[in-house]
């Protein structure tokens, strides 16, 4: 009996251990999933993009004049896809919506971009700056919010539509949320300083809503060092954060001449929205070198990190373990000082087109794991393999260029400073729908 | 020494054995009968052996009637006496038994029926009979039963009727009458005897000096049940019918007999109240009898008012103050119970229910339900309609099967009726420490250590809590359920009186319906292993197969309506969004303490009890292994929990060396320690608001119409649209089978899509009509990380046709005006529901405790013919 229990006694054991190892005899995906899709094509609205318009300086001449907001610099306008070839001005103070005129034909750049440059050679304001012509937006959000000694940060928001509405705003990164409520009548544009908000804050973000129909925002912000200005830029916003991205130009120029490393270096800016701190590779490469940075971000915090690059055009890819906002801000020390915030390249399927009303460098990088071909229009073709980048130096009136994905940015470089854009995609909901229903 | 003569006529049946103590106690009589006769009923010779031993006359008559076997032991007498001394092969009078009773007879000339004090054989202390009487309902009355004989009733007194066992009678009397009524059913003979000899004039009376031990084998049911005429609860039912029918005026007699079916009726909860449940089957048979025969009663009123009237036999009838006194000397003394031991308040463990309490505070109800993406229980109202229907509403008339588990969110609804979602919240937050409470009543029937069941009882309320994080609202139902279930399961294979065993069959049943309607899977384990076990108990096999009754009934459409066996089984997967991860990892891990001990059983303790435990522990364990359904892999393996803990607390129990048991209980501590680790730093249960659509739709719901809301949700790949019927999807709607509710034909489906994506490109272009023919009320922009429901609800703001009702914490509410609102469906009621309410009604019934159940001194009248009469 004895030798019989300790039998089964051994079996108990075995038999709960090697279960462990047993193949199921039945997976019991008892799925009910009733999910079906369905590919739908709707006529989707009419495409309409928004140029936000020249440079406001603040304070008047002096700076003194508080609250005064005043139209220094036109934005150079450069649109492809407008109703009739020249009916639209060459240079803008305040913003204009365009739409274009095609209501049938597939929405993307092909159908209507736009870009806008403003050159501002101010006593209190100097540099280059340039911004694509976006989609106006309902919602979106702006990390590069920074308004400490010798920044000024301000906000130009517009409400291209007919009618009024509320846009909401949130100023995020500080001790405590800020917010503000400003009512915008049809067509109206607006100025809102900063540091009203934000204080003197060196990094901050602001979240924007519009509760009428879509706006387009620009935080345009300058710097000053000393009583010498030292640069604008303009950016619009981010639409969500991402796991991955790319920045196809980091404009490296002055490093060894400059002592001052916050003129030449740039910094990559980090936000991570989420509830759990972001792990996060960054790959750097040039033509001739590359470089690796790991960042650690907390929770709802930003992160600044200088990146230490030597002269040259390099590229930023970086992925996360977690979705963040990320930008780069690009000093660049040429013939005069100024600076770029740059955002990560939107992925554009297929193709792109840019208008230029000034000759520029198109560049494109390729973060993927697999080698793509590009066809631009008027250059020929280029391969570019995994995290390989390539500029060229563009003279024509626009850029189109075919390929699979194409993160793409142009930079222009005068003897007033250095711009980039960083084109989207422009197209409403519509075609080729895929819907789910449960 | 009395001058009167006897001869005893003694009717055997089949128990030589018996018998032969009879007759030895016959031969022994101080007053010798001057002839005995052994009238045997029975096919079995070997009481003619004994007769031939004793020198006493052999009749072998093959029949079951009483009354021919006397007439024909009469006929054959070959003596002439006054009086005859009838006796049964179980009597066992005492020497001077005959003597004394023939010495009453000579002293009053109007006696003719002379009845002795019957004791019981198996304790001769105990008065088993002291005559007969009716009550005035006609019931059969034994005047004095199971009181211990003081000499507080040794006085002769007159009496309706006397037992045929032992009675001393008249032959001439006898004779007059015609004997006993064979038409009579059994226990109603020796009343119908007594009563025409009173109505002849007669007196019958008892002398307790007269003394016969009586096994009493027919009313125990140690008999032939075809001598009763069925069973006892039967057969005394027919008596009662029958002498009622003699007894009650003309003009009441027909009434009785055409309500007879409706009393049957009626008296079924009585019987399951008071734990009778086999005089249910009784009465109906009788009614059955009653009409069927009546002639034969008619003529046995006739007989006996042929006599005169009974009327003025009134005095003798059972006082009901002797009615009342018998009711109480049943629960005058209480019987030892097995439970000696201190329950769960007494002995303190109920202090240790803090301990869950307080791990569990985090899930304390914060807001009205267990958050956003929870599924609240249904309404009250909702609940009927479909538990009624067992049919779960579905779009455009197609109804699907109701998910069984539907019948338990009905408690919710009951506790809270203004908030359900708020008593499930409170439920889930409870549920640990209900199932401490639950494993420590079933690890209590395993061990007396205290100590040992409480330790055990709050490992398995961790496990519990951590079973309940994962697969939410079943597992706490069921967490809570299983031990319970089988811990009254073996309360009634282990009660040691019929009604206890019935009240824990009630009891088991309802658990066993938790169990069932959670799980049917489990339910069929269970009930094969109970019956195996009840192979060992095999008299309360037909109490276990009761229990599962309310269970079958309630699974029963689900059977037969679900699409597949599989469904049947595992039909609530759906429901269960859970990754089990940490199940399939770390079971092993955390179980291998018990596992060990487990085996160890194996070696210490009894086998049988080992062996079945353990195949149960494997049997669960291997199908949960081997069945990879989510939520079907945590139940059976808290069923393989629930075997293990038994098996180690048997283990540590048995140990008699203190260091053994510190050296195996050491690994059960880091396991209960491990349990409570992760639960008490798992992710935190969410609370949020009762609803689940916004209230402007859940107040539209109310209304009673159909409403129909379209929820976007725009993805930066695709879009998705769900149809959102009413005030949203319940818990009793997401089960596999209850999520066909929104089960939408392909066209339909296709409607909804192209809506969506209108919608969501804020293209009006037809809108208007597609929102119309889908009969849509609302329209739902979800909200997304990346916002793009913001831009789509600018767009609808603009459209003529809708109307924006505001953002809402489930997103952009749009109300579509003109909608050709759908009308609500009208489910039918199901021919199931009455069955199903009454039959957890009646088991209900036989759940509740009486005094009976509880104290157990019906112990002594269920052995005993008394009890019934």
């Amino acid at each position: 009996m004895i030798f019989l229990r300790i039998t089964l006694a051994a079996l108990t054991l075995g038999v709960f251990i090697g279960s462990l190892f047993l193949p199921p005899i039945a997976t019991l995906v008892l799925s009910s999933e009733q999910a079906e899709t369905f590919s739908q094509n709707v006529e989707p609205e009419p495409l309409e993009i928004y140029c936000p318009g020249g440079a406001v300086l603040q304070g008047g001449d002096a700076g003194t004049d508080i609250g005064s907001f005043e139209l220094v610099a036109a934005a150079e306008l450069a649109v492809a896809g407008e109703s009739e070839p020249g009916s639209l001005p060459e240079s803008i103070e305040s913003g204009i919506l365009i739409t274009s005129p095609d209501l049938t034909a597939d929405q993307s750049t092909l159908l209507l971009a736009g870009n806008q440059i403003l050159e501002a050679s101010e006593k209190r304001m100097a540099g280059l700056s340039s911004l694509n012509c976006a989609q106006p937006a309902n919602q979106g959000i702006f990390i590069t919010g920074n308004n400490s000694v010798g920044t000024e940060s301000l906000l130009i928001v517009s409400n291209p539509q007919e009618v009024e509405t509320v846009v909401d705003l949130e100023v995020f990164g500080l001790e405590q949320l800020t917010t503000q409520k400003l009512v915008l009548a049809a067509g109206e544009q607006k100025y809102l300083s900063l540091s009203g908000l934000a204080g003197d804050a060196s990094a901050y973000g602001l979240r924007f809503r519009s509760s009428g129909g879509p706006v387009s925002l620009v935080m345009q912000q300058r710097t000053i060092s000393g009583l010498q200005p030292t640069g604008i830029e303009t950016t619009d916003w981010l639409t969500e954060p991402i796991a991955t991205g790319a920045f196809p130009i980091v404009k490296v120029l002055g490093s060894q001449l400059s002592p001052e490393a916050d003129l030449t270096q740039p910094t990559l800016r980090v936000y991570n929205p989420a509830q759990n701190p972001a792990q996060i590779d960054v790959s750097l490469f040039s033509s001739s070198s590359s470089k690796k940075v790991n960042l650690t971000v907390q929770p709802n915090q930003f992160l600044d990190t200088q990146l230490d690059l030597s002269d040259g055009n390099w590229s930023a890819t970086f992925e996360s373990d977690t979705e963040v906002f990320a930008a780069v801000r690009n000093p660049v020390f040429g013939q005069a000082a100024d600076y770029e915030w740059l955002y990560p390249a939107n992925e554009i399927e297929n193709a792109l087109r840019i208008p230029l009303s000034r000759p520029g460098e198109l560049h494109l990088v390729n973060p993927s794991t697999e080698a793509i071909t590009y066809q631009i229009e008027g250059y020929g073709q280029i391969q570019l393999g995994a995290n390989q980048r390539r500029t060229l130096a563009i003279s024509a009136e626009e850029v189109s260029v075919a390929g699979k994905q194409i993160w793409a940015a142009v930079s222009f470089t005068t003897s007033v400073g250095y711009a980039v854009t960083e084109p989207k995609e422009n197209r409403n909901f519509g075609a080729d729908l895929q819907v789910v229903i449960h | 020494m009395a001058s009167l003569s006897a001869a005893a006529i003694v009717v055997s049946h089949a128990r030589p054995d018996l018998l032969e103590k009879s007759l030895r106690a016959l031969s022994l009589q101080e007053v010798a009968p001057k002839e005995v006769v052994v009238v045997e009923t029975s096919q079995d010779l070997q009481s003619k052996t004994l007769c031939e031993q004793f020198g006493f006359k052999f009749l072998p008559i093959p029949a079951l009637d009483l009354n021919s076997a006397i007439s024909n032991g009469i006929e054959t007498l070959s003596v002439s006496v006054e009086w005859l001394w009838i006796l049964h092969d179980d009597c066992e009078p005492e020497p001077d038994c005959l003597a004394q009773l023939l010495r009453t007879a000579e002293t009053s000339p109007s006696v003719a029926v002379v009845g002795p004090k019957l004791l019981e054989t198996e304790n001769p202390l105990l008065i088993q009979q002291l005559g007969l009487t009716v009550t005035s309902s006609g019931r059969p009355f034994v005047l004095v039963q199971e009181e211990y004989d003081q000499g507080q009733h040794d006085r002769v007194d007159d009496v309706m009727a006397t037992s045929t066992a032992g009675m001393l009678v008249s032959l001439g009397v006898w004779q007059n009458l015609g004997g006993l009524n064979a038409e009579a059913p059994t226990l109603a003979q020796d009343l119908d005897f007594g009563l025409r000899v009173r109505t002849a004039g007669y007196r019958v009376i008892v002398e307790p000096r007269a003394r016969c031990l009586h096994a009493g084998l027919s009313l125990k049911g140690q008999r032939d049940k075809r001598w009763l005429g069925g069973s006892w609860a039967t057969a005394i039912a027919k008596s009662e019918n029958y002498l009622a029918t003699l007894l009650l005026p003309i003009w009441a007699v027909p009434l009785r007999i055409l309500l007879l079916p409706i009393f049957a009726l009626i008296y079924i909860p009585l019987h399951l109240y008071r734990k009778k449940p086999a005089r249910i089957w009784g009465d109906f048979l009788s009614w059955i009898w009653t009409w069927a025969l009546l002639p034969r009663i008619i003529r046995g009123r006739n007989r006996l008012r042929s006599l005169g009237n009974p009327g003025i036999l009134k005095a003798l009838y059972a006082t009901a103050t002797q009615t009342r006194r018998r009711r109480e000397s049943k629960l005058e003394f209480v019987a030892a119970t097995s439970e000696s031991k201190p329950g769960f308040f007494a002995s303190g463990a109920a202090w240790a229910s803090v301990i869950p309490l307080l791990a569990n505070f985090r899930w304390y109800p914060s807001g009205e339900s267990l958050g956003v993406s929870q599924l609240a229980p249904p309404s009250f109202k909702d609940w009927v309609a479909v538990v009624s229907s067992q049919l779960v509403p579905g779009v455009n008339g197609a109804n699907q099967p109701m998910d069984p588990f539907t019948w338990l969110l009905g408690i919710f609804p009951i506790l809270n009726p203004s908030s359900p979602s708020a008593a499930l919240a409170m439920f889930v937050f409870l549920a640990p420490t209900l199932a401490y409470f639950s494993a420590w009543k079933l690890l209590g029937q395993t061990t007396s250590s205290r100590l040992l069941t409480t330790f055990f009882a709050l490992g398995y309320s961790f496990l519990a809590a951590v079973s309940i994080e994962l697969a939410g609202v079943h597992l706490a139902m069921l967490s809570v359920a299983l031990p319970l279930a089988i811990w009254s399961l073996l309360k009634m294979f282990y009660a040691e009186t019929n009604s206890r065993a019935w009240r824990w069959t009630g009891v088991a049943s309802l658990l066993l319906s938790f169990v069932a309607v959670t799980s049917p899977a489990l339910l069929l384990l269970i009930v094969f292993f109970a019956l195996t076990f009840a192979a060992s108990r095999r008299h309360r096999l037909v109490s276990f197969l009761a229990s599962v009754v309310p269970s079958a009934i309630l699974l029963l459409p689900y059977l037969l309506s679900a699409p597949s066996p599989l469904l049947w089984l595992f039909g609530f997967e759906q429901a269960l969004e859970t990754s089990d991860e940490i199940f399939v990892t770390g079971f092993l891990l955390f179980a291998s303490p018990l596992i060990l001990l487990a085996s160890f059983a194996i070696l210490k303790l009894k086998f049988g009890q080992a062996l079945f435990t353990t195949a149960f522990a494997l049997f669960t364990f291997v199908a949960g292994f081997l069945l990879q359904g989510d939520a079907t892999r945590l139940i059976f393996w808290l069923a393989t929990a629930i075997a293990l803990l038994h098996l180690s607390v048997s283990v540590l129990d048995s140990l008699n060396r203190k260091w053994l048991g510190i050296l195996l209980g050491l690994p059960v501590i880091i396991w209960v320690a491990s349990l409570s680790g992760i639960h008490l730093f798992s992710q935190n249960v969410e609370f949020g608001p009762a609803r689940n659509v916004p209230a402007l739709v859940e107040a539209a719901a109310a209304t009673g119409e159909e409403v129909r809301t379209l929820r976007v949700q725009i993805q930066s790949e695709y879009i998705e649209g769900s149809l959102v019927l009413g005030d949203g999807e319940q818990l009793h709607e997401s089960s596999l089978v209850g999520t066909t509710r929104s089960a939408l034909d392909l066209g339909y489906q296709e409607l909804l899509s192209e809506i969506a994506a209108r919608l969501s490109a804020g293209n009006p272009t037809g809108l208007k009509q597609l929102l119309i023919d889908a009969k849509l009320d609302f329209v739902l922009l979800a909200l997304t990380d990346s916002g793009a429901e913001v831009a789509a609800a600018s767009n609808l703001t603009t459209m003529p046709f809708i109307q924006s009702a505001g953002e809402t914490e489930f997103g952009y509410l749009f109300r579509v005006n003109e909608s050709d609102p759908a009308q609500a469906p009208i489910l039918p009621t199901s021919d199931w529901f009455v069955w199903q309410v009454g039959l957890i009604v009646l088991f209900g019934l036989l759940a509740i405790p009486t005094p009976a159940a509880i104290l157990g001194t019906r112990r002594k009248s269920e052995s005993t013919a008394g009890d019934e009469t």
